[in-house]
């Protein structure tokens, strides 16, 4: 059985911390276990288990949060602000090479893979 | 560009037709198996759908090879434009006489419209048709027209096959294989008037009825290598539980308080099943508590009681409840109602209707089932229910729990408040409501307190301060000592029954009775030991019971019989 929230499909057995933080970017255990206790979720609840009114209390508490895609572009608007600025952590970005003094000799894979003009993530 | 890249096509497309067109004999001695394989193929319009068409194989092989001049059919794929490199241009050359598929890559510099390289190659690829990727389609493709009902002939997964073999032991019946049922028929009955210590018996079957009820037998007490259980009535502990079982008949429960400690494996959950033996044989009413962890480790759902300010477990407690009437429903059925049993927090209209009234036959069988058929609290059920045995006096009511230390070695539950803080075990109320009874503020007129530690669960200082066997340090962490816990248990004065190792004794009657029930595998040197003793089984079996004694590191119990039973110890 799936569970939807916010448009995203969470398997139905697993427990609710854990599927909230594997579905949203955003979300960790730390901040998915702080909802569960906020509504009153005990620890072994699974995904299944939630009424529609807890499904909605969780979309409610999600919508407040800055996750996904708003998120996304807010890391973003920081990037993009300092490469305007011209800060040398901007202009590492906009090479895609490595912002916080790594070796570029060999490796710094994940800089060359993900520092693009548009970061991707 | 267009223009540029139409051109560079034509171009291509004209060596095509110059390639391929002399063809079906030069392509069947350049790549002969693709001409044979082209044979299988259907004439339709791709490739993916002569594929679909498996079944005449045989009859279109004979058409195919009729076919008299292949066609030329060029479709476009896809166009990648790249603004700075290169133009790649991909497309597709389906050939009909072998319905192979070709790939003409084509790059072009933009800057220069100068052709750089034309690979035009020819790959006369194998046809799909006998690749295995083939297979995979048409096996795909054969499943998707499968009739999809289950069959549950081929997938009989009954409950419990996903656990390993010692979770699976509850739930396989693994002890109807058992080939020991002649020797247990013979095994005299656990009788309260006539107490054969020192010697196995079995259980009463109707009393074994409830103790699987109970959940008494454990699933790493090997109790599957039996028809029934058995059990050892030990000279000390034997004797001492059934003394307390005695006076549980005559004081209150405040006086009978008794703690069961000892190390791992020694027996201690099978000293409470005795114990829980005599109460059911003597029209004793239990509340179980099988497993004290379940109440703590957030398994049960929580809410907020506004009354009492603590937090209620209702799946707990109907769980608990359920079990209750299971397995003292012919006692209950006997017990009046004493007072009127209003419940709480409801609308006013389920307050009237389920509520129940003294005086009308009403007992406290018809208190469980409505709290089982009704959605009203069910821990303040519970909680009315030990209320109400504490009052009656026709029956001894008694408090069994086991794995008690799984409270004690902890400070806080793994429940979390709304501030995500973790909720100590005091604030629940059915944790209260035994603490309540194991301090004597409620006590039953008749029976007793029984708990039992778990070696699965650390004892920590708490325990030992609470049973007054060391001193308290007030300056140990929060996690390794509760002071108002320990004085809780200090104050209750809990009688401490320390089951002790068996005695060699013990050992010999054990062993010997799993030696009559041809039970250990693992003594490999069986025939040199007894030409050793001259075939003297007596002397052989002697030796045996030494060797065991002391493998098992003096005689505890469970190594006793693993290293009775395991191949491998």
């Amino acid at each position: 059985m799936v569970v939807h929230i916010l448009g995203k499909a969470v398997r139905g057995k697993y427990k609710i911390n854990y599927g909230l933080s594997a579905t949203f970017y955003g979300i960790g255990l730390q901040s998915a276990t702080k909802i569960c206790s906020k509504l009153g979720f005990y620890p072994n609840m699974r995904m299944h288990q939630l009424t529609e009114q807890q499904t909605m209390a969780i979309t409610k508490e999600l919508s407040e949060m800055d996750i996904e895609s708003k998120l996304l572009s807010q890391i973003r608007a920081n990037i993009q602000l300092k490469k305007d600025n011209g800060s040398y952590v901007g202009f590492r970005h906009a090479l895609g090479l490595p912002v916080r003094g790594q070796r570029t000799k060999t490796n710094a894979k994940t800089a060359k893979n993900l520092n693009k003009l548009k970061r991707r993530f | 560009m267009s223009e540029e890249i139409k051109a560079v096509i034509s171009q291509t497309e004209s060596k095509i037709n110059d390639t391929v067109n002399p063809t079906t004999v030069e392509e069947s001695e350049v790549a002969p198996t693709t001409v044979e394989e082209s044979t299988v193929v259907p004439e339709t319009e791709t490739p993916v759908e002569a594929e679909a068409e498996t079944e005449p194989v045989v009859e279109e092989s004979t058409t195919a090879t009729k076919t008299e001049e292949p066609k030329l059919k060029v479709e476009w794929l896809s166009l990648f434009l790249r603004q700075d490199i290169l133009y790649n241009i991909y497309y597709c050359y389906c050939c009909y006489c072998c319905s192979s598929l070709t790939m003409i890559n084509v790059y072009i510099r933009r800057s220069s419209n100068r052709l750089l390289s034309l690979s035009s190659s020819f790959t006369f690829t194998r046809s799909l048709s006998s690749t295995t990727s083939n297979l995979a389609l048409q096996g795909s493709q054969s499943f998707a027209k499968k009739n999809q009902s289950y069959d549950n002939s081929k997938n009989r997964k009954g409950s419990g096959n996903d656990l390993n073999f010692s979770k699976s032991i509850l739930t396989k019946n693994y002890k109807k294989k058992a080939n020991n049922l002649s020797i247990i028929q013979d095994l005299p009955i656990l009788n309260n008037k006539n107490l054969k210590l020192n010697s196995i018996v079995k259980y009463d079957e109707e009393i074994l009825k409830k103790l699987y009820i109970l959940g008494s037998f454990k699933p790493n007490q090997f109790n599957e290598l039996f028809n029934k259980p058995i059990t050892l009535l030990r000279n000390k502990e034997s004797h001492e539980i059934f003394k307390f079982y005695e006076n549980t008949l005559i004081k209150e429960s405040k006086f009978n308080k008794l703690i069961i400690t000892g190390e791992k494996g020694v027996g201690k959950s099978t000293i409470l099943t005795q114990f829980h033996s005599h109460a059911l044989s003597s029209d004793g009413i239990i509340l179980p508590i099988t497993n004290m962890q379940s109440l703590l480790d957030g398994s049960n759902d929580f809410k907020f009681n506004n009354e009492l300010k603590t937090y209620d477990q209702q799946m707990y407690s109907k769980k608990l409840l359920k079990k209750i009437y299971n397995l003292n429903k012919d006692l209950l059925i006997q017990l009046p109602l004493l007072n009127d049993f209003i419940p709480i927090y409801d609308s006013n209209k389920l307050k009237l209707s389920s509520s129940l009234k003294i005086g009308s036959n009403i007992t406290l069988c018809d208190l469980i089932k409505l709290s089982l058929s009704k959605p009203i609290n069910s821990t303040h059920v519970l909680t009315f229910l030990i209320n109400e045995l504490s009052k009656q006096e026709k029956f001894p009511t008694y408090l069994s729990i086991d794995n008690f230390n799984a409270l004690t070695q902890y400070n806080y539950t793994k429940y979390k408040d709304i501030d995500d803080k973790f909720i100590k075990y005091n604030k629940f109320t059915i944790v209260n409501t035994l603490l309540d009874l194991i301090s004597g503020q409620i006590s039953f007129n008749k029976g007793g307190i029984i708990l039992s530690t778990s070696s699965n669960f650390k004892i920590n200082d708490t325990l030992k301060v609470g049973l007054n066997l060391i001193e308290p340090n007030y300056y140990a962490k929060n996690s390794e000592f509760d002071l108002e816990l320990s004085q809780l248990l200090l104050n209750s004065n809990l009688e401490n029954l320390k089951i002790d190792r068996f005695s060699i004794t013990e050992v010999g009657k054990l062993v010997k009775f799993l030696n009559d029930c041809d039970l250990i595998f693992n003594d490999f040197n069986k025939i040199d030991e007894l030409n050793s003793v001259n075939g003297d089984k007596d002397e052989y079996l002697k030796n045996l019971i030494n060797k065991k004694y002391l493998i098992s590191g003096g005689g505890n119990v469970k190594d006793v019989i693993k290293s009775c039973v395991l191949g491998y110890v």
